[in-house]
């Protein structure tokens, strides 16, 4: 298992160096002017400003000189300053991804429970009126566009009936918990702030609902599949026959053998959105890795993008790692040698 | 399970539904001493004010800082005192010299000298932040005593008051920001240290100390008991970051901000007239024309140039796609400003008159032709929607024969191929740095022209004649003549319109000022 461990850590190098070169490529390759955007129209026409701008981002060196440069320091550690706020992008990082994390979790994981119950359900009871929910669900949830449901629960479920706060992270002017983690959840309680824990809770609820619908979707419809799939084997007939109850055959024999598909849709479905998401992120006013994205993107902060393309490729491959191992535990056929 | 249990579960539940959905009193009427605005604050790259040239940059700073002189709404084009109670130019317009006020304290408080109007205007200048091209004027500044301050230019400017306004100039308490690493000298730009200290602390001397500043999440500034000006209403004021104007919409109708600050005009105008809620409209400093590239067939021909500023239904544009929310103008300068009357603006409008245009095409010997219009997609000016202008120009000038493709671009990159000169036809503004004539002098200088392929020698004679001119009244008659040379038949701007800035504010609260540029006097703002 080490070994097979050690051997994917090593693969995933090369996986990450690319993701940094096509980065790099594309921010360095833009159509836009770089020094421009930063700089501003008018202090682009002072040649000094110019001069220092690009001397201090390295942007007067040849362009393979500027990668080099870039990956000897990410060996380091040091993922570079981001060019809009001057601060480290890890620092910068590390400000915005403990709320996509936090978001990311929580959906998930509601996602999973509603998703695989659902999906269970429909299956055991195919074409009752809950596999036909399970199968409108699941259609609705993969269909329906993000932006345009979070809108409309902004509108329908703040707005009309004041039973969620508005968008943000906690209540207006309320400090967020002193910081150790990042995520709000974790951090007032760590401090025993059962207070704040609540109201960062209460904001949670329509973005996890928005994103969660989303996973809902996926999950169910991939549980009902591979669960019919499952309860047609010969094992299931054996189990009957053996006189084994519905519960016990259901979870331990027909959900443990269709859980290989439903953890890799699963793990997909995390690591997208632990890459954050900028439409849920922007209508609901989450300072989260996507909005980080999409506003270095707009300011062509190429370091901060790097940075930000660096840890979703990261995401990818540990997710991606830990579903095979999962794998392994769910179904003890799968062995890595 | 326990029956009890189960019962008082349900009361409890039905007591906080009833509690959360049942509460008739808006949010705001409950926080009298608080106030909350929802605005996007994404383009703050750093509150440090010697840095930050980014429009909600600024709107951070005006509270927490002063600077030597100040413009306030709705006089914005006068200079009054801030921390300088009085000054005096020489005749050239070179050496500005201020006496500051004596009672003047920083947040630390530590009494404002001229020594820290002399750290200030220094670290603004040589920390080569966004903004330090506004100080590259500065020759020298020098401390004549802890009371005044000499600042020697270049060479002669007349704008340099009311550049002094803008908030890269704002003054900081030295000794504190040297403590935290703050360089004033040559080099600062890779010796001062201090920028990120400014994200949790303030140095200034407004009527509003910063406890908070989070990214894209909020602001929390709190009322400063030593401001040497009017004591503010409100203790405490929030800026909340909502990215969404349709969200600022709702979150100011339920009563959970008292001000939406970005909202655009469909949003403004379904808010008229709801009851407990009142809209505020203002002149923006947008001002909107149309680019039109003289190198290029169709526009090399100067009556083609012409004849589009006949075929343009301007009216339309202000009714249909402002709303009413804004107005024509003829020059690229804001109405009712130093050196462009009222009475200018409207003799040099062009009618709309499509059967002039048409003439002027066939005189023009053109029947047809085709050529591309890029805009910053998405954009709204005040209250102008971009997209929707570019479909409207391009109806109305297929009327002459002229096809517009529209090619829209995103922001960053049209920005960039307008500055290379690249478009055709492009959709352009101008907002200035600082209320002078002087910042909207750029189109014949050539840093806006040349993206035309236009030159205008005469042009260029009078702005910079105005810039060195101390005379107001010389420097108006200078400047009208300059907006008559724009407005000429074959120059190549069609000049559109001016939005104005639209607010959403609740029923109950007064003395609101809007500054096109510094927006709100929060000093002023309280609650009827």
């Amino acid at each position: 298992m080490l070994r097979y461990l050690l051997r994917r850590l090593i693969i995933s190098v090369p996986t990450l160096i690319g993701i940094t070169l096509i980065t790099f490529l594309i921010s360095h390759l833009l159509p836009a002017d770089l020094v421009l955007i930063n700089l501003g129209d008018r202090a682009a026409q002072n040649r000094e400003l110019v001069r220092g701008f690009r001397e201090r981002w390295g942007l007067d060196r040849p362009l393979g000189i500027q990668y080099v440069v870039y990956l000897g320091s990410l060996v380091r550690g040091n993922l570079g300053t981001s060019i809009s706020t001057h601060r480290p992008v890890l620092t910068e990082l590390a400000l915005s991804l403990p709320a996509t994390i936090e978001l990311a979790t929580l959906s998930t994981i509601v996602a999973f429970i509603i998703g695989i119950g659902l999906g269970i359900l429909a299956a055991i009871r195919r074409d009752s009126w809950i596999d036909w929910l399970a199968r409108t669900v699941s259609i609705v949830g993969v269909a329906v566009p993000t932006f345009w449901f979070a809108i409309l629960l902004v509108s329908i479920v703040y707005f009309h009936l004041g039973w969620a706060p508005p968008p943000g992270r906690l209540t207006v002017g309320l400090a967020p918990p002193e910081r150790i983690t990042g995520m709000y959840l974790v951090d007032s309680l760590l401090h025993g702030r059962v207070d704040l824990f609540l109201d960062a809770l209460h904001h949670f609820v329509l973005p996890v609902i928005v994103l969660a619908t989303v996973g809902v979707g996926y999950v169910t419809r991939i549980t009902r599949a591979s669960m019919l799939q499952a309860l047609q084997q010969d094992y299931i007939r054996t189990a009957q026959a053996k006189g084994l109850g519905q519960l016990v055959i259901v979870l331990r024999h027909a959900l443990r053998n269709a859980l290989i598909p439903i953890l890799t849709v699963g793990g997909t479905l995390y690591a997208q959105l632990l890459s954050g998401t900028v439409l849920t992120e922007t209508i609901f006013s989450w300072p989260g890795l996507g909005r980080y994205a999409f506003s270095s993107a707009a300011s062509l902060d190429f370091p901060a993008v790097m940075g930000v393309a660096l840890f979703v490729g990261v995401f990818y491959l540990m997710i991606n790692l830990l579903v095979d191992m999962l794998y392994a535990l769910v179904n003890p056929r799968i062995r890595y040698g | 399970m326990n029956v009890r249990w189960i019962r008082s579960a349900v009361v409890i539940a039905a007591a906080v539904f009833v509690a959360t959905s049942l509460n008739m009193l808006p949010a705001s009427a409950q926080r009298t001493d608080v106030l909350i605005i929802a605005k996007d604050i994404s383009d703050i790259r750093t509150p440090d004010p010697s840095k930050s040239y980014d429009i909600s940059g600024v709107f951070l700073q005006f509270p927490v800082y002063s600077r030597l002189v100040r413009q306030r709404a709705p006089n914005f084009w006068k200079v009054d005192p801030d921390l300088a109670e009085s000054w005096s130019v020489s005749s050239d317009a070179r050496v500005y010299t201020f006496k500051l006020r004596s009672d003047a304290v920083f947040h630390a408080g530590n009494p404002a000298t001229a020594e820290d109007v002399r750290f200030s205007l220094l670290r603004a200048k040589n920390i080569k932040g966004y903004g330090s091209f506004l100080a590259d004027p500065i020759k020298s500044v020098e401390v004549l005593d802890p009371r005044t301050v000499r600042i020697e230019l270049n060479d002669p400017d007349a704008s340099f008051l009311a550049a002094l306004t803008a908030g890269v100039f704002s003054i900081v308490d030295s000794k504190t920001v040297k403590a935290q690493g703050g360089v004033e000298a040559v080099g600062a730009d890779t010796n001062d240290k201090a920028e990120q200290w400014f994200n949790t602390s303030s140095a200034g001397s407004g009527p509003y100390r910063l406890i908070r500043y989070t990214r894209e999440t909020e602001i929390v500034l709190e009322r400063f008991d030593r401001y040497f000006g009017p004591k503010p209403f409100f203790r405490q004021i929030i800026i909340r970051h909502v990215k969404d104007p349709s969200t600022q919409a709702l979150m100011v109708q339920r009563g959970d901000a008292d001000l939406a600050l970005d909202l655009s005009v469909d949003q403004a105008e379904s808010l008229m007239g709801k009851p407990g809620i009142q809209v505020f409209e203002d002149p923006s400093a947008w001002t909107v024309y149309l680019g039109l590239n003289t190198s290029l067939a169709p526009w090399n021909n100067p009556k083609v140039r012409q004849a589009v500023k006949y075929a343009i239904d301007y009216d339309a544009i202000v009714k249909q796609i402002m709303r009413g929310h804004g107005r024509r103008i003829s020059s690229i300068m804001m109405p009712a400003m130093l050196g462009f009357t009222e009475t200018q603006n409207r003799a040099l409008l062009y009618p709309f008159d499509s059967t002039k245009a048409t003439a002027l095409m066939r005189e023009a010997g053109v029947s047809r032709a085709s050529v591309s219009l890029t805009w910053a997609s998405g954009a709204n000016y005040g209250a102008l929607p971009l997209d929707r202008l570019a479909q409207k120009l391009r109806t109305d000038l297929e009327k002459i024969g002229i096809d517009l493709r529209l090619e829209p671009l995103q922001q960053s990159i049209f920005l960039t191929q307008y500055r290379q000169g690249k478009p055709e036809t492009a959709i352009g503004f101008w907002f200035p740095d600082f209320m002078d004539p002087d910042n909207w002098s750029y189109f014949v200088t050539g840093f806006i022209n040349r993206r035309l392929r236009w030159e205008s020698p005469d042009g260029q004679r009078l702005v910079e004649e105005a810039r060195m001119t101390g005379n107001a009244q010389q420097r108006a008659s200078l400047y009208a003549q300059y907006n008559e040379l724009l407005a000429a038949p074959d120059s190549p701007y069609v000049f559109l319109v001016q939005p104005t800035n639209l607010t959403a504010a609740r029923a109950d609260l007064a003395n609101f000022r809007y500054h096109p540029l510094f927006f709100l006097e929060f000093e002023l703002l309280r609650r009827k």
